[in-house]
């Protein structure tokens, strides 16, 4: 009797402390502190026949992580407040913002609103300087745009399909350079105003879709280093609902 | 000459000199306190500099090192030696343990049952962390799509594991048996070099917190391989990882010297070559493939480390170099490296194969034949790996043959094995158990091989989960249960306990079908096509992946009930006899506990240790009762 | 201690041939070998229609004549296999079944004859290994030099790897890379050569259903070739462990007529001239 209790409390103790840890690794990946952005919904709208759901994400990209900035109309409720761009950011990493997680409901129009803030140069594949998968125009700063300049693009929002579920759906959009100074993170307003882009796609079939900008602004000869492989950053989940 | 036991010999107040105050808690504090000193000088040193981050977390981990082992006491009689001041016959005793109880297991002692028994906890240890994370991992895998772990956490996880399991099963059966138990088999005192054994056991205590600074540092994110050029890119984790592997060759590298240089120089009178037991052999030649190829694991390392830290360009391309140069040096250390891990355990379960069916082991010299093939065909099979990488198609047929007839000396354990099995009288007690599990995972997994030697087949199966379930149950289900089949068997000799049966064989069957429904989950998945090394992954690989998933959790409890066997057993187990299984090699023939010196009479040999059956052979005798202070006896050291 | 050694030696043998060798005496059913050879037999059945019969239904949809060659030798190693195996599991259960041996407390059992070992047996042992492996080398260099054979005809495809995807380029069908695509299509019935590279880590070009794959290294192209011999979708993975979207490093690939490729060239931007006169290019 006091061996099989012996027993029990070694695994018992065992399988707490693998717990634990699971629970220590669980709490490293990173999230923004408001979790997830639900795109806005802006009602329903007819696409191909059907009427789908209309939903809005905005977001930003800044050359330096550990500033700040107001979420005024990236809420879904619309109320602004003054958020970290990113809260464990590091000085010269630029980041996504408000969060690197988005969610928008399955088969819906999301049309994206971009405020591009940091600088670039040319991609390493021009593939990516031509929108792919985007359901009605680009509109660059107001223009309807067909190709980012190769030279000066910079970021890109690549977004691709659950593996094996959805391998069809593909979405690509970069952004133009903005060639202004804009990397002291708490100055504000901006020295030169975003470049904005806009467009939209129709989200797939449920699932989690992973996107990473294209762009290699990160260190290391293939310039996917440093902030390039840090989950969260230049990196993050889509979630269809 | 006194003839009282070493261990009772009473030591002056000054006997080991600088000793009496180093153990493993101060070297803890010395070697953060150091660690912290290297970070601050490195930062100083580099602030501003292009070199960063990882030029400091190399310098901070080497502070680490350095700093450790020198509050261990590893270089103290070294030192003395160089200033004049020799160490005397009393501080050698100290160093040996002689009067310090329970405290020499955590300092730098010199006795190898200690430096055994300390490698014995060390791999549980190491096997606690590394099989967390496989948690990890198939928790992460139970689902398509899940949200458990980020991709950078788990990638960083599956390194790690890989590591930490390479690590512990290189040492599993070199560190607490070949140190303990073999010098005792083969008639011998101690180990040729004893100080270099408590360094190789303390060395590799040095390697473990940079291995685990991978987590805080970023995490790797390459594999166990660490592939370049991913890891030029990979974040300063990769630093901590490449110092990790510098330590742990520099470790290996000194056990192996001392193992070999022990078996051939310190065998007892009439012990030939020819008549040491096959576990000594497995031993010898896993040393001697470990010394060929572990530089070549320092060599890939360091290149490494300079390329991320100083901006050398062996292994990126857009500066001339080639990623493929790491692949083949990394291979051609991790090829025989397997080897390595493979025949200690072979060379356990053989031992434990004779014993337990009664009977002489079957083709001594062919399985030596055997063990010395698979050793030199090891060193000519390492581009197997990169059969898909595009490297030299044309060397793909002379790779393809010596990977393929590296199967012949392999396939001579089973020919002993079952030799030594038919006609026997089994004894079913828990050690066998293993032999028969053994025997089944490692046909699996060596007939799996095979398959991935076949180049055709190679090319569909590479990176895929099938290579997974292959090494898999080459590693875990071959040599780790060879390896515990080792542990239930010398663990009466180790501890002075008999390891409780009934919550072992519980713990068998648990681990037994684990792995049968973990791995065949993973060769599915790998037939269904699925790549290695993927936190997500298609619905079709669901199946697959929640049994492995289910399989997974019964080996833990599997592999934590033995656990607790193991503790229950130690603390409060019943007493072993000297010779619980009435095994023939030397080590039974000694008093258990075994005296500081092994033999209170110096051992002549007559035979190997494999005359079950033959009627005139020597008996084995209970181990004579240990002398006491005072009492003389004929022939005593 | 030669002569101690050789009267060592006599007795052993004496011993050895006082012990009823199992090939002989008594009727045969009862002999240890046929009881061993009823085990063997059962399990190498087993053996065999496992691997005739399941690969096919767990291996995804092979669509080349270079993922029938990995089919076909999975199957036939399986099949090889089994009666090796099979010989060590019965030979290793009946000794278990045969001569397990009750214990007396913790006394052991009884010895068991000293045999050190059979000439014969072992000969044969390694002789056989040897004999399966010079088979084994001849299928798998056999299917290795119809792989690696000079081919005609090839329709060249670039393909790039990056973190975290696949773009495919047919060259000639427009100007500079020519009409690229994230997604793999071939028009059906020809040798398709693959010259691959990478643009920042090495990752592994996969298409699964073609049963081949090759390493993207950046710096370097390398190149294989496959028939596309049947038509319908097929997956591309990436095998080499290339940063934080490994897993998500598919692309979707797809077989279909010739018509229809030329069609989809048109769709991404070739004109027809180019595209008609790049689907029927060849070296």
């Amino acid at each position: 009797m006091k061996r099989a209790l012996a027993v029990i409390v070694t695994v018992l103790i065992g399988v707490g402390v693998i717990t634990a840890v699971g629970v220590g690794f669980r709490s490293q990946k990173y999230q923004a502190p408001d979790g997830r952005l639900v795109a806005k919904s802006l009602g329903t709208v007819v696409v191909n026949g059907k009427s789908v759901p209309h939903v809005e994400i905005q977001m930003a990209t800044w050359p330096d992580s550990t500033g700040t900035m107001q979420t005024a109309a990236f809420s879904s409720t619309g109320t602004s407040k003054t958020v970290p761009i990113h809260p464990s950011g590091n000085p010269g990493w630029p980041a996504y913002a408000p969060s690197n997680d988005f969610q928008v409901p399955a088969g819906a129009l999301v049309t994206v609103k971009w405020d591009q803030y940091d600088s670039g140069e040319a991609l390493n594949n021009n593939y990516f300087a031509t929108p792919r998968g985007i359901y009605g125009p680009l509109l660059v700063n107001g223009k309807v745009t067909t190709m980012i300049p190769e030279d000066g693009v910079g970021h890109t929002f690549t977004v691709r399909g659950e593996p094996g579920v959805d391998s069809g759906f593909f979405l690509n959009v970069a952004s133009p350079a903005n060639h202004g100074n804009n990397d002291d993170p708490n100055d504000n307003p901006k020295e030169t105003p975003a470049q904005t882009v806009e467009f939209s796609f129709i989200a797939g079939t449920k699932g989690l879709y992973a996107w990473n900008c294209e762009f290699p602004c990160g260190s290391g000869i293939g310039g996917f280093g440093a902030v390039m492989s840090a989950y969260g950053f230049m990196s993050g989940y889509l979630y269809v609902v | 000459m006194s003839t009282a036991l070493l261990e009772d010999t009473k030591l002056g107040p000054k006997a080991g000199g600088l000793y009496r105050h180093q153990n493993f808690g101060v070297a803890l504090v010395v070697g953060i306190i150091g660690a912290f000193i290297g970070w601050i000088v490195s930062h100083a040193l580099l602030q501003g500099s292009n070199w960063g981050t990882d030029m400091v977390v190399t310098v901070t981990l080497l502070s680490w090192a350095i700093s450790f082992l020198i509050a261990m006491g590893a270089f103290n009689a070294p030192f003395r030696w160089m200033l004049g001041h020799d160490q005397d016959h009393e501080d050698e005793l100290y160093a040996a343990g002689v009067g310090q109880g329970w405290k020499r297991y955590f300092k730098f002692c010199t006795d190898h049952k200690v430096v055994g028994t300390q490698y014995f906890v060390l791999v549980m240890i190491l096997f606690f962390v590394g099989g967390t994370l496989a948690m990890m991992i198939r928790t992460q895998l139970l689902t398509p799509h899940s949200g458990f772990l980020s991709p950078q956490t788990y990638n960083a996880i599956v390194t790690v594991h890989g590591m930490v399991m390479i690590i512990s099963t290189i040492v599993m059966v070199s560190g607490p048996f070949a140190n303990f138990i073999l010098p005792i088999m083969i008639g011998a005192k101690d180990m040729a070099f004893p100080r270099l054994n408590a360094l190789s056991f303390w060395t590799l205590v040095a390697a473990v917190p940079p291995i685990l600074s991978s987590f805080v540092l970023g995490g790797t994110d390459s594999g166990w391989t660490t592939y370049a050029p991913l890891s030029v890119q990979s974040p300063p984790a990769q630093d901590g990882f490449s110092i990790t592997i510098v330590i742990f060759v520099i470790s290996v590298t000194v056990a192996g010297i001392n193992t070999i240089t022990t078996t051939f120089t310190m065998r007892a009178q009439g012990m030939s070559m020819f008549r040491l037991p096959i576990f000594v052999w497995g031993a010898i030649i896993s040393s001697a493939v470990g010394l060929y190829a572990m530089p070549a694991f320092l060599m890939a390392h360091t290149a490494l480390i300079t390329d991320r830290v100083v901006g050398t360009s062996f292994y990126v391309p857009q500066q001339g170099g080639a990623g493929w140069l790491y692949e083949n040096i990394f291979w051609i250390m991790g090829h025989p490296e397997v080897y390595v891990i493979l025949l200690p355990a072979v060379g356990a379960i053989l031992e434990v194969t004779a014993t337990f069916s009664r009977k002489p082991l079957f083709g001594y010299k062919i399985m030596i034949g055997g063990l010395v093939g698979v050793a030199v065909l090891s060193i000519m099979v390492w581009a197997h790996h990169m059969f898909t990488t595009g490297w030299a198609p044309s060397l793909a047929d002379p790779f393809m043959l010596t990977t393929e007839l590296i199967s012949i000396p392999t396939g001579i354990i089973f020919l002993c094995m079952i030799g030594t099995l038919w006609r026997g009288s089994i004894w079913t007690r828990l050690p066998m158990y293993f032999v028969y599990l053994f025997l089944w995972n490692f046909i699996v997994g060596g007939v799996t091989g095979i398959y991935l030697s076949d180049v055709p087949a190679d090319q569909y199966f590479h990176g895929n989960m099938f290579v997974t379930a292959h090494f898999h149950y080459t590693l875990l289900g071959g040599a780790m249960i060879a390896a515990t089949g080792g542990v239930c068997y010398w663990f009466p000799k180790m501890t002075g306990r008999m390891l409780n049966e009934r919550i072992g064989k519980t713990a068998f069957w648990l681990i037994a079908i684990g792995i049968q429904v973990t791995y065949y989950g993973q060769f599915l998945e790998g037939f269904q096509g699925m790549p290695r090394r993927v936190a997500n992954y298609a619905p079709i690989f669901t199946f697959g992946n929640q049994s492995s998933t289910m399989g997974a959790y019964t080996l833990m409890l599997g592999w934590l009930i033995l656990l607790a066997a193991i503790i229950h057993s130690w603390r409060k187990g019943e007493i072993a006899p000297a010779n619980p299984w009435h095994a023939k090699s030397l080590e039974w023939q000694v008093p258990t506990p075994v005296p500081l010196e092994n033999f209170l009479v110096d051992p002549i040999v007559t035979s190997d240790p494999y005359t079950y059956g033959e009627p005139d052979a020597p008996a084995t005798q209970d181990a004579p009762a240990r002398v006491h202070a005072g009492s003389t006896q004929e022939g005593g050291h | 201690m030669s002569s101690e050694n050789e009267f060592h030696e006599e007795k052993r043998e004496e011993i050895a041939e006082q012990v009823s060798p199992w090939f002989k005496g008594g009727p045969i059913w009862k002999r240890p070998a046929f009881k061993v050879g009823i085990i063997w037999l059962l399990m190498t059945i087993v053996g065999v229609a496992i691997g005739l019969f399941v690969p096919d239904h767990i291996l995804p949809r092979i669509m080349s004549p270079q993922g029938k060659d990995a089919r076909d030798t999975i199957v036939f190693f399986t099949v090889l296999a089994a009666p090796v195996a099979a010989l060590v599991c019965s030979v290793g259960a009946y000794s278990l079944l045969a001569w397990r041996k009750k214990a007396n407390g913790d006394q052991p059992p009884v010895d068991g004859p000293p045999l050190r070992g059979n000439p014969l047996a072992s000969s044969l042992w390694v002789g056989g290994s040897v004999v399966l492996v010079v088979i084994l080398l001849i299928w798998g260099m056999g299917f290795l030099a119809s792989e690696t054979a000079p081919q005609s005809n090839l329709l060249q495809v670039n393909v790039t790897g990056q973190q975290w995807l696949w773009t495919f380029s047919y060259p000639g069908t427009g100007p500079g890379k020519g009409v690229e695509s994230n997604k793999l299509i071939l028009p059906e019935g020809r040798q398709v050569q693959f010259n691959i590279t990478g643009l920042d880590v090495t990752h592994g070009f996969w298409p699964v259903e073609f049963g081949q794959q090759v390493d993207a290294n950046p710096g370097f192209t390398t190149r294989f070739v496959v028939k596309t011999e049947k038509l319908g979708n097929f997956d591309v993975r990436c095998s080499q462990l290339c940063g934080l979207f490994h897993a998500y490093m598919y692309a979707h690939g797809k077989v279909v007529t010739t018509s229809d490729f030329t069609t989809w060239l048109q769709d991404n931007g070739a004109t027809a001239a180019k595209a008609t006169a790049y689907a029927a290019s060849g070296n």
